[in-house]
């Protein structure tokens, strides 16, 4: 049954992708969770848990948002601005996926410092 | 002809670019100098009354649960009331006062840069290495350095004040009074059918629009011309040549629909720079559009008006792009989505 075969790998090859992809979302968020509760109790030494515990998230938020933008704009223009470059004649190597890449990181970093510095927030009482 | 796929991906990206951009917005605002309670209390009020002003805005909660509330609001497109601007007032209904004002600017701007810079960019050229040429690509070079807020007083001072042919400021004289049926002024002057205050409206927007138009002409025909370079050496080119076919022909019944595909990205991109342009020539010729309403907004912290305009701009320049690039897989089927 040639038509199950190769059905087979397509299947797997996507829950495989799926799985990578999950895998490394996680491993941003905790890494983003990491930087914004460091910074979070950072702020502290300075500010007042209300004071350090909005700018931690505000921070965060920033990058989170950041990221966003740019991974969507990656995927929804990222061809067209690789074309425009190629036609100009100024391409540096920037490619849509490398972009996309890029910016996925910084999304699940956000989150995480956002996630975080909500926790702290929490946590400490505000 | 474009596939359902495609637009259904494109409208499935608006969500996430809105949420970015509402998530940046509301970030730089809460980062950012400047307390709208003190704002609308008074630099004198005292600080329970300050206090109070703040714990009736929700200013007192944590921020994430700000953010939260934020974020559920504006899902349900409910952008709450404006602080100061027009205080109290809802800031969807001043949106839908202002918006026609900028989207008339900039869409005339961008008809202004493309009908001048397409014939600019084509004529540089097929005229290539000439006087013509030299001078259209000094021409793209000037307008495209020249920043607005230079450029708009300059304007007023020659046809204003040295001139005196062109009105300095607003969108119509002030002897006119036209209920307000579309928000677009032209169109609303028409359909009271009153020509003089239509005449009155368009050269209230010559100024506004040169200057938006000539940073878009100047773009456009910079465009233009590499793309009709290329497209010029193509063999097809040559083959309607040898068969006997005329210059002008061959280049806008063969060359321009080609040379045209590339043009159309870079207004699709340029858009928002046409956005950018309008809140400065908003600001230097004081029509109240949204750019004007921005820069109040702004100097004011009132939040809500500053995060629901910048979601309108978003909102805008996407959704240009979308059809942007409708009309590019139009003009060349090949290309695949």
């Amino acid at each position: 049954m040639p038509s199950t075969d190769s059905a087979v790998p397509v299947s797997r090859s996507r829950i495989e992708r799926t799985r990578r992809l999950v895998i490394a979302a996680a491993r941003w968020v905790a890494i983003g969770a990491a930087l914004g509760a460091a910074i979070s109790l950072a702020l502290l030494i300075v500010w007042t848990p209300r004071a350090a515990t909005d700018t931690a998230f505000a921070l965060g938020a920033l990058v989170l948002g950041f990221g966003v933008i740019a991974w969507s704009t990656a995927v929804g223009l990222g061809q067209t601005i690789e074309g425009m470059k190629a036609h100009l004649d100024v391409s540096a190597g920037w490619t849509e996926a490398s972009a996309r890449e890029a910016f996925f990181v910084l999304s699940w970093t956000g989150t995480g410092w956002v996630v975080a510095a909500a926790a702290c927030s929490i946590l400490l009482g505000v | 002809m474009v596939s359902k796929r495609f637009i259904a991906k494109r409208l499935l990206l608006l969500g996430p670019v809105l949420f970015g951009v509402a998530t940046v917005v509301f970030a730089i605002l809460h980062l950012s100098p400047g307390d709208p309670a003190i704002a609308i209390a008074g630099e004198r009020a005292s600080q329970e009354f300050v206090e109070q002003v703040r714990s009736d805005l929700g200013l007192t909660d944590p921020l994430w649960e700000q953010y939260v509330r934020f974020i559920r609001d504006t899902a349900t497109l409910d952008f709450g009331e404006s602080y100061q601007v027009r205080r109290g007032t809802a800031v969807g209904d001043i949106l839908a006062d202002r918006l026609p004002i900028t989207i008339e600017l900039a869409v005339l701007g961008q008809i202004a840069g493309l009908l001048f810079g397409l014939p600019l960019g084509i004529l540089s050229a097929v005229k290539k290495d000439t006087l013509t040429d030299h001078f259209s690509r000094v021409g793209a070079l000037t307008g495209i350095s020249v920043p607005i807020y230079w450029s708009g007083p300059l304007l007023i001072l020659l046809f204003a004040q040295v001139l005196g042919i062109l009105p300095t400021s607003g969108r119509i004289g002030s002897t006119y009074f036209i209920d307000s049926k579309t928000g677009f002024i032209l169109i609303d002057t028409l359909l009271a059918g009153n020509l003089a205050a239509f005449q009155s409206a368009a050269l209230h927007l010559v100024m506004p629009v040169i200057v938006l138009g000539v940073y878009s002409m100047a773009f456009i025909s910079r465009m233009m011309r590499s793309s009709m370079l290329e497209v010029i050496r193509q063999d097809y080119m040559r083959t309607a040549r040898a068969k006997g076919q005329g210059a002008k022909t061959t280049v806008m019944k063969h060359g321009l629909r080609n040379a045209f595909i590339p043009v159309i990205t870079i207004i699709g991109i340029q858009f928002g720079s046409m956005l950018g342009g309008s809140v400065l020539t908003e600001t230097v010729f004081e029509i109240n559009g949204i750019g004007t309403l921005l820069v109040s907004a702004i100097n004011k912290s009132d939040y809500p008006v500053v995060q629901a305009t910048v979601l309108v701009f978003a909102f805008m320049y996407t959704i240009v792009n979308l059809l942007v690039d409708i009309t590019y897989s139009v003009l060349d089927p090949r290309i695949d989505q």
